[in-house]
């Protein structure tokens, strides 16, 4: 693997120029012309989203599968928003009635669903899954926040994880990148697995705006302040020069935090649309910090020239879908807020013919919901269905095989409707980093655990 | 500069010493009582290893140390001031310098006692007292950040308020949840008091209450559960709803997060192994299990006798424990950890007891939760060993008793690693600060109080606090806490091995971010001797006289320098750092009376430094 780009390695003292960022790349790789630009936006949806009440089958037998498993929480046939998906019958699947901005774009061919997703080392059956000696691989820690959305950002390959690498990491590790911002943004997320990586940076853009220590505004002159400024960078110097790590990590991120601070103090400057009223028109019951992050994402978009990026990888979040409890209001809440903001992101990219076909959005989430209900909610499972959107997407398809919704069917491995899933994140993400540019060869560098998947299993096909 | 500069010289700052011949005399009695000490600490981890462990009891230790102190206390100081200093940093919101001066002349066993005895200074009792409340119980949110952060700032029960903020980051509830009950603060801050009550209590009473608390329901959906088919509350009513399975959700929490973690572990924290795997401490059918006990609670009536049903409440009240409703509790038999069943047909009382004193006498806990308390308050990396003496502690106390917190706190504070892991292992040895606890440090070291004439500590301006400092009390983004125990960040730290798991909250933005915090509050708050302020922006002011007082001529700041390197560094401070300071201290910028400036500029560069988000 190489490692071109780290930013630890410039001195205290670089601060502002940018010109040293220059040069620094030592190969070509895909994106060497100035119109290629593409961008990923990773939506997750904290907390595990319950797709079964977004997605929704609408034929007879299967629709009154889903609403005998969950009375309470189940959406009326007849508020339902049918939706008739490429290459299956008509209105065999429906949205959830708080979505209609998302089945506009699916009719548009702008929406895609990709169904039963899920952590996995390789294919599972069921029969494998329960065999008692567990001989075939399958991930630790089913059902758990945290180990779940390691297995979703990082793709580990081993039951003992010992990277702390994500695929958004390894995937910008692909590409050269002499900009001033690192490939990576997290949006008001800080630190995330998905784009942890040991030389690839990221940055977090935080929605109060860029807010900067009063001796390091824009170039000062004042020799009191340079005074100031000099022996900041001198403490953090001397630590970074420290054998004592937690000192050595403190003084190198305070530097690359206040150069990148300053460099980016001017280049954010250049943002000049405010995009947040295009999201006004949605109800928010999220408190508005999802469609300010979309909002900031679009905004840094428009400016990539100026940031000199040729391969973006955005990593924002919707919180609040661990569900086990007031599940109609809440989920219901954030499907309106999900479907509404998605649709407003997507309407001001694909309005500029340049983007149109150069971002493209993907949904994660650490598990599904189980079918059943707990009574006013809904617990933790494994597979789920997500969404992909943009131009880049061959819209108006569900991938992937819709699971039974029969308790104890051929999908669900314990009766209440926890669905063993039938497409692995290795599969879903190596469709999505096909696409941004990284050959087949070196997929697996990205996904370790697309080496259990040959051939055509290899993209899913969900990119037109 | 040359070394023979003044400043090279050590401060002692808390002893005037006037003869050569005094200071050997108190180095060499420091000495001697070091060994006595060390000796004390040797037996405690040796029969800790022979498995068993002493009684902390201070009533055994305070005598022998007494006998030690008898001479020394007229001198000024037994403990050196460093070092208590950065015992002070480890188990308080900070030290101020009058701290320092008195655990200096007392012991670390005699301060412990001192905490231990000190009434509980509880948040609504501070918020009852402030006549905030207009509208009882729907105070504002404001309010509810200004309660705590008062009661930490100024509380004397430090260590209590410290253990505290410590279970609040395992047991969490948090207000960052987006409907009404983040608008009622008065409920967490209960729930916050009932942390600081049993801060020093039993393990096993902490995890029922905390399990039957209405917050904590609330946030992890316990309440309302109820068994597989029934229907809770009239069909069609709103609200109502028919149960297909129960809630799994307190169920898998309380085991992953609040008792003892995902994988069995040996009694030193490592995880036990089986042909090199992990051993999973629970499985997916435990969960289901444990649910089902958890079914048939729900928060009481606001009406005193209790008059409504499970379904039908009336007005909740937040501030009760839940009480349980047979009639919705699962009555079938259940099977918990290591395979223990309990039988069918009990109620929902006694299921709950036998499942938490099922999890309570489970082997991890010890190791679990003791290893979490290390984290939280001394180093990020303990040894196997600091874990295992921790650990044996938890599960007695030398008095036959498990789970007692008061001897876990203490074990953890007294063992040799905390106490002497900056010199043995000076490169694993420590932790990052989180930047809550930084900005706590700030405002104590530099002697905050509240303006007079106004009852609220924040103001307009500290609505942004929160969200520049990444980090408050009861607002975690969910039940894992601002971060996770086994985090390592990319770089020196990973490449060591090592976690640093306050480190999550610090990235390239964020660690600009919460030092601009800092700072503003540094720059804008302080009192400037004349009693007039630089602004109005906030109610909380600093008070640098006592520092002012150290500069008796502005070309020389070294004896402030050495000050606030006791209060903010420990004494840590390296020769380099503190040439770097004074070349940056340009007299020629402050008049005289500006002595206040001087004090704030040079505060400011230690409370930016990469230096101060280290605890050693």
């Amino acid at each position: 693997m190489t490692d071109r780009r780290n930013f630890l390695k410039l001195s205290a003292f670089s601060i502002g120029s940018l010109g040293l960022f220059d040069g620094l790349g030592n190969q070509a790789l895909a994106a060497t012309s100035p119109d290629d630009y593409k961008s990923l936006v990773v939506v997750n949806l904290n907390g595990g989203n319950d797709s079964l009440n977004m997605l929704i089958p609408n034929t007879d037998t299967e629709y009154q599968q889903y609403a005998t498993a969950r009375p309470q929480i189940a959406f009326n046939k007849s508020d339902l928003l049918p939706i008739s998906p490429i290459e299956m019958s008509a209105n065999s699947f429906a949205l959830s009635p708080r979505m209609s901005a998302m089945r506009e774009l699916f009719n548009d061919g702008d929406l895609s669903f990709v169904a039963n997703v899920g952590s996995l080392i390789g294919p599972i059956t069921k029969e494998a899954f329960l065999d008692p000696l567990r001989t075939q691989p399958r991930p630790s820690g089913l059902g758990g926040h945290n180990t779940q959305t390691a297995y979703w950002q990082a793709d580990h390959s081993n039951q003992i994880d010992t990277t702390k690498d994500g695929w958004g990491g390894r995937l910008a590790n692909e590409f050269i990148s002499n900009a001033v911002l690192p490939s990576n943004i997290s949006i008001n997320s800080g630190h995330n697995i998905l784009q942890s990586h040991a030389s690839e940076r990221f940055y977090n853009v935080s929605l109060n705006g860029l807010i900067s220590l009063r001796d390091f505004r824009n170039d000062q002159t004042n020799p009191a302040i340079r005074a100031r400024r000099n022996a900041l960078n001198s403490l953090n110097n001397l630590a970074a020069n420290s054998a004592d790590p937690f000192l050595k990590h403190a003084g190198q991120l305070f530097s690359e935090g206040l150069n990148l601070n300053l460099a980016l103090q001017n280049s954010l400057s250049s943002i000049t649309q405010d995009l947040s009223s295009r999201f006004s028109d949605s109800v928010s019951f999220s408190g508005g910090a999802f469609s300010a992050g979309l909002a900031r994402i679009a905004e840094l978009i428009l400016i990539r020239q100026q940031l000199g990026m040729r391969r973006q990888i955005f990593f924002v979040q919707l919180a609040g879908f661990d569900t086990h409890s007031k599940h109609a209001e809440n989920h219901g809440n954030l499907s309106e807020d999900l479907s509404n903001h998605l649709k407003a992101f997507n309407d001001i990219i694909t309005e500029n013919d340049q983007l149109r076909n150069s971002v493209l959005t993907v949904t994660t989430s650490e598990f599904g919901r189980n079918l059943a209900s707990n009574g006013d909610g809904t617990d933790h499972a494994w597979g789920a269905q997500h969404m992909v959107m943009g131009g880049p997407v061959d819209g108006g398809k569900i991938f992937g095989t819709f699971p039974s919704l029969e308790l104890d069917g051929a999908d669900d491995y314990n009766g209440l409707g926890r669905m063993i899933p039938t497409l692995s994140v290795s599969q879903y993400g190596a469709t999505v980093a096909k696409w941004f540019g990284v050959e087949d060869e070196n997929l697996e560098r990205v996904f370790p655990n697309l080496q259990n998947y040959q051939g055509s299993d290899r993209d899913i096909g969900f990119i037109s | 500069m040359p070394k023979s500069h003044p400043y090279f010289r050590r401060q002692p700052g808390l002893l005037k010493l006037t003869s050569f011949t005094t200071t050997l005399v108190i180095r060499f009695k420091r000495y001697w009582l070091s060994l006595g000490y060390a000796s004390l600490l040797i037996c405690t981890a040796a029969s800790a290893q022979a498995q068993t462990p002493p009684s902390l009891d201070a009533a055994r230790i305070t005598p022998i140390i007494n006998f030690l102190l008898l001479e020394e206390s007229t001198l000024g100081g037994t403990t050196e001031p460093e070092e208590a200093s950065r015992f002070l940093i480890q188990s308080t919101f900070g030290p101020r310098y009058s701290d320092i001066v008195q655990l200096s002349n007392s012991s670390y066993e005699r301060w412990l006692d001192s905490q231990f005895s000190l009434p509980i200074t509880k948040t609504v009792d501070f918020t009852e007292s402030q006549n905030w409340v207009s509208n009882y119980p729907l105070i504002i949110s404001g309010a509810g950040n200004s309660a705590l952060a008062n009661v930490m700032l100024n509380a004397p029960d430090q260590l209590r308020q410290r253990m505290a903020y410590a279970l609040s980051q395992i047991f969490v509830v948090s207000r960052e949840v987006n409907n009404g009950m983040n608008e009622r603060p008065l409920y967490y801050l209960d729930y916050y008091d009932l942390l600081l009550e049993n801060a020093f209590g039993n393990y096993r009473d902490l995890l029922e209450k905390v399990t039957k608390n209405s917050v904590m329901g609330f946030y992890l959906t316990l309440n309302l559960n109820a068994p597989a088919g029934t229907q809770v509350g009239p069909p069609a009513h709103p609200g109502s709803f028919f149960v297909s399975s129960p809630d799994e959700n307190y169920a898998r929490e309380v085991l992953q997060l609040f008792s003892i973690g995902l994988v069995k572990l040996n009694l030193d924290g490592t995880p036990e192994l089986d042909n090199g795997k992990t051993i999973p401490s629970y499985t997916q059918e435990t969960v289901e299990n444990f649910a089902r006990v958890f079914t048939g609670w729900n928060y009481q009536s606001g009406d005193t006798p209790q008059t409504s049903g499970f379904f039908n409440l009336g007005i909740p009240s937040h501030t009760k424990p839940m009480i349980s409703f047979d009639a919705f509790h699962d009555m079938g038999p259940k099977v918990l950890l290591n395979n223990t069943a309990i039988d069918a047909n009990q109620t929902a009382e006694q299921d709950l007891a036998d499942a938490l004193d099922n999890i309570f006498n489970h082997p991890n806990v010890g190791p679990f939760i003791g290893k979490l308390l290390i984290q939280h308050f001394v180093t990020s990396n303990p040894s196997p060993d600091y874990v295992a003496r921790v650990a044996t502690v938890f599960n007695d106390n030398g008095s036959g008793i498990r789970g007692d917190l008061k001897a876990v706190i203490s074990a953890i504070l007294l063992d040799t690693e905390a106490r002497n892991g900056h010199k043995t292992m000076p490169n694993q040895f420590g932790k990052f600060k989180e930047p809550f606890i930084r900005q706590l440090a700030l405002w104590r070291g530099l002697e905050a109080r509240r303006r007079t004439n106004n009852n609220n500590l924040f103001s307009a301006y500290d609505g942004i606090f929160f969200s520049r400092l990444k980090q408050f009390p009861l607002r975690a983004q969910s039940v894992f806490n601002f971060y996770q125990p086994d985090f390592s960040p990319a770089g020196p730290l990973s490449d060591a091995n090592m976690l640093a798991p306050e480190s999550q909250l610090i990235d390239t933005e964020s660690v600009v971010s919460i030092a601009t915090t800092h700072e503003e509050y540094l720059q804008r708050h302080h009192d400037n001797a004349g009693n007039s302020f630089a602004s109005s922006s906030t109610n909380l002011l600093f008070n640098t006289q006592s520092f002012e007082a150290l500069i008796t001529d502005i070309q020389q700041p070294e004896e402030l320098i050495e000050r606030l390197n006791l209060i903010f560094l420990g004494g840590s401070m390296s020769d380099e750092m503190r040439e770097i300071l004074l070349e940056v201290h340009d007299p020629s910028l402050y008049l005289v009376e500006d002595k206040w400036r001087v004090v704030i500029d040079l505060a400011n560069m230690i409370i930016l430094s990469p230096q101060f988000m280290i605890q050693k």
